[in-house]
């Protein structure tokens, strides 16, 4: 390995040379090895008492040993230097090679404690330089016979410098590159796709696991083998198809296959499709033949159809009760209007024919507002509103629900304050209507239904509270979900669709508002709704505020 | 003179209890039972307002409504659209074929007589 050229008079001697030393440089992929033998070469060459290289990190900004002739293996990993300190440090940083001739004539020069111990009177130190920066920094040190490196010492070492950089960026890129194949193999073969490649006769010259499951081979004794050979009986013929339709006519395809494998009942669905490796160099790069497992796309496609016909259906229903419910309820209310003078006894039938009707038509826009919502079909219709209006109204509206368990409703506000957002109205009417049929639902017969309105800064903050049954802790949040409710027994004692509350929470948070449960215990019960407040409407202004003294209805 | 209100529908039912309805508050009622027969009853009787059902066999109730606001003759007479439809899907479509209102079942009666009144007044 040593070369055997004493360093010669003439510069074509040291041409050769440095040739040499450069074509023994490129020989050996490893790292490691490559500085060894380097230095010992270096060494020779130079005539040197010692030669060192030191490796950047750039991570930390440290200098390591790679190798040297001069200082045992042993002591490699306690000399560490800094980029910038030091010697070799102030080389690395530099990327400017430093040549002493005398250590003894030259002061100031910061001398690492090793180097007084390893070193010789003499040194050169250059730096491995490649684009990107500095790879590390080779020393030299000493002169055999106690002489003095020369300037043309010097010349001669920069030269090996080079070359060792050079073979050190081709190592690099050479390591790179088999890291990244290795990496892009490993994912290759655990992808669930199948893929193959086949030279331009045909030849497999790559398959992964998959695609061995698939074809049923062995993929390492496969290689080489022919494409025809491959492929079970079952889908030989159609996959061979379209790889003989790509090779002869360039045409890229690809189709369904429904494959009955190792005797299985249901087929497998499998998608192959067929390209050029290369698309520049036409199909002499050879042909990547792909496989794919689509039963999972298809059990999506027939659960996603399923689930549209469910909404359809439920969306066509909820059209279809919508005209016998106009019927009854304009029945109920024109038979109100025109015998004013019933019984009492009718009276209360009539009444729970009503408040029933309306019960079925809240249903069925809570459903229909719920297939709008999974449908994404929400358009909101914002306007201003006052929402102390609106509570009224719902509260109004609702009258024959609270009477009926005479329950103590209290809309309570400030009519100095203004409690206007921007929102749809139909979709907060319903909120609202939700959240009160909550609170009269759980709330006890002739207890206490309060909705308090607050401005706080730049939202409205709405509190309806009933004294009722305590929602333990752990299902705060549960009850915001679709058709939850705490108790299959509390489900028989207090019916209901389960979609109030969601519908409340989705539709408050499409206002940018969200509603809470702030407080549960045996003695009441209080949800908690915000909304940003109408950011055109100043607070406090009482042209806006629609609010009367405190409210309460009997 | 009464108001006088043609009611379009092919429910039997909600034509009677909206006939029954209207009357009991002073209103003269005719009825159409499809929307070709709405176009008929408009041209022959001259109806005030018009209430007129979305799904309506043979013509739909936002044709009707075109039709009505596109004829010189008709194009005053104050037309309420009636839908089972959702109010987002149909409402849009039911302004543009020119409808003075739009009445989502079900409703309140005394809503409707409230629309009615409100477009009769901004006729005037």
């Amino acid at each position: 390995m040593l070369i055997r050229h004493r360093l010669g008079s003439t510069q074509e001697n040291t041409a050769a040379l440095l040739a040499q030393f450069g074509a023994l440089l490129q020989a050996g992929p490893d790292v490691d090895a490559l500085c060894a033998s380097a230095v010992q070469m270096v060494q020779h060459v130079m005539k040197a008492q010692g030669c060192s290289i030191m490796m950047l990190d750039h991570c930390e900004g440290l200098l390591r040993i790679k190798a040297s002739t001069s200082i045992p293996s042993s002591q490699w990993a306690s000399v560490l230097v800094r980029l910038g300190e030091g010697i070799a440090g102030r080389v690395a940083l530099t990327g400017e090679p430093l040549h002493v001739k005398n250590v003894a004539r030259r002061k100031n020069l910061p001398l690492s404690p090793f180097r007084e111990r390893y070193a010789g009177p003499s040194f050169i130190s250059a730096p491995l330089l490649a684009n990107s920066g500095t790879l590390g920094v080779i020393n030299i040190d000493g002169k055999t016979r106690g002489k003095c490196f020369s300037r043309r010492d010097g010349v001669l070492f920069l030269g090996l410098a080079n070359f060792l950089s050079a073979a050190l960026i081709k190592n690099h890129e050479i390591q790179s590159r088999i890291a990244g194949y290795n990496h892009f193999g490993c994912i290759l073969h655990s992808v669930p796709m199948g893929v193959m490649t086949f030279d331009k006769a045909l030849r497999l010259t790559h398959c992964n696991r998959a695609a061995a499951e698939f074809a049923c081979i062995d993929p390492e004794a496969s290689i080489g083998r022919p494409a025809h050979q491959l492929f079970p009986e079952c889908m030989r013929a159609r996959v061979m198809d379209l790889i003989l339709q790509l090779r002869d006519s360039g045409i890229s395809s690809c189709m369904e296959l429904d494959l009955f494998l190792n005797g299985q009942e249901r087929p497998l669905p499998m998608g192959v499709s067929a390209f050029g490796l290369d698309e520049s160099k036409g199909l002499s790069a050879g042909i990547i033949v792909m496989f794919e497992d689509l039963s999972l796309r298809r059990e999506n496609m027939e659960l996603r159809h399923a689930s549209d016909s469910k909404s359809h259906f439920l969306s066509l229903i909820s059209h279809e009760l919508r005209t016998p419910l106009t019927a009854v309820m304009t029945s109920l209310h024109v038979l109100r209007k025109t015998a004013p003078n019933m019984d009492p006894n009718t009276k209360r039938i009539l009444a729970i024919g009503d408040r029933n009707a309306r019960r079925l038509a809240g249903l069925v826009e809570d459903i229909l507002e719920v297939q709008r919502l999974e449908t994404q079909d929400t358009n909101l219709k914002l306007e201003s509103l006052d929402l102390n209006s609106l509570v009224r109204d719902a509260a109004e509206n609702r009258r024959a629900a609270w009477e009926e368990k005479e329950i103590q409703l209290l809309v309570v506000s400030d009519q100095n304050e203004n409690y206007v957002v921007q929102a749809d109205r139909d979709r907060l009417y319903q909120v609202i209507r939700n959240l009160l049929d909550n609170a009269f639902k759980f709330c006890r017969i002739n207890g206490n239904v309060t909705v308090r309105l607050a401005r706080l800064n730049n939202r409205v903050e709405l509190r309806i509270s009933n004294c009722g049954p305590m929602i333990p802790m752990r299902y705060r949040e549960h009850i915001f979900e679709k058709f939850f409710q705490v108790q299959s027994v509390m489900t028989r004692q207090f019916s209901g669709s389960g979609l109030g509350l969601y519908l409340a929470r989705q539709l408050l948070r499409l206002h940018g508002g969200d509603v809470v449960l702030e407080q549960s215990s045996e003695n009441e019960t209080i949800f908690l709704v915000t909304l940003p407040a109408d950011p055109a409407i100043e607070g406090n202004s009482a042209t806006f505020s629609t609010a009367q003294p405190t409210y309460s209805p009997d | 003179m009464a108001t006088r209100v043609l009611i379009a529908d092919d429910e039997q039912d909600i034509k009677d209890i909206i006939q029954m309805y209207l009357e009991s508050q002073g209103y003269e009622i005719e009825t159409a039972y499809d929307g070709l027969d709405a176009v008929d009853r408009v041209q022959s009787w001259n109806p005030d307002v018009v209430l007129l059902d979305i799904m309506m066999p043979l013509m739909d109730g936002i044709s009707v409504c075109r039709k009505i606001k596109s004829d010189p003759a008709t194009k005053d007479i104050a037309v309420i659209m009636i839908s089972a439809a959702s109010k987002r899907e149909k409402e849009g479509e039911a302004y543009q074929a020119g409808a003075d209102a739009y009445v989502l079942k079900p409703f309140e009666p005394a809503d409707l007589v409230k629309k009615i009144e409100q477009s009769l007044t901004t006729k005037k």
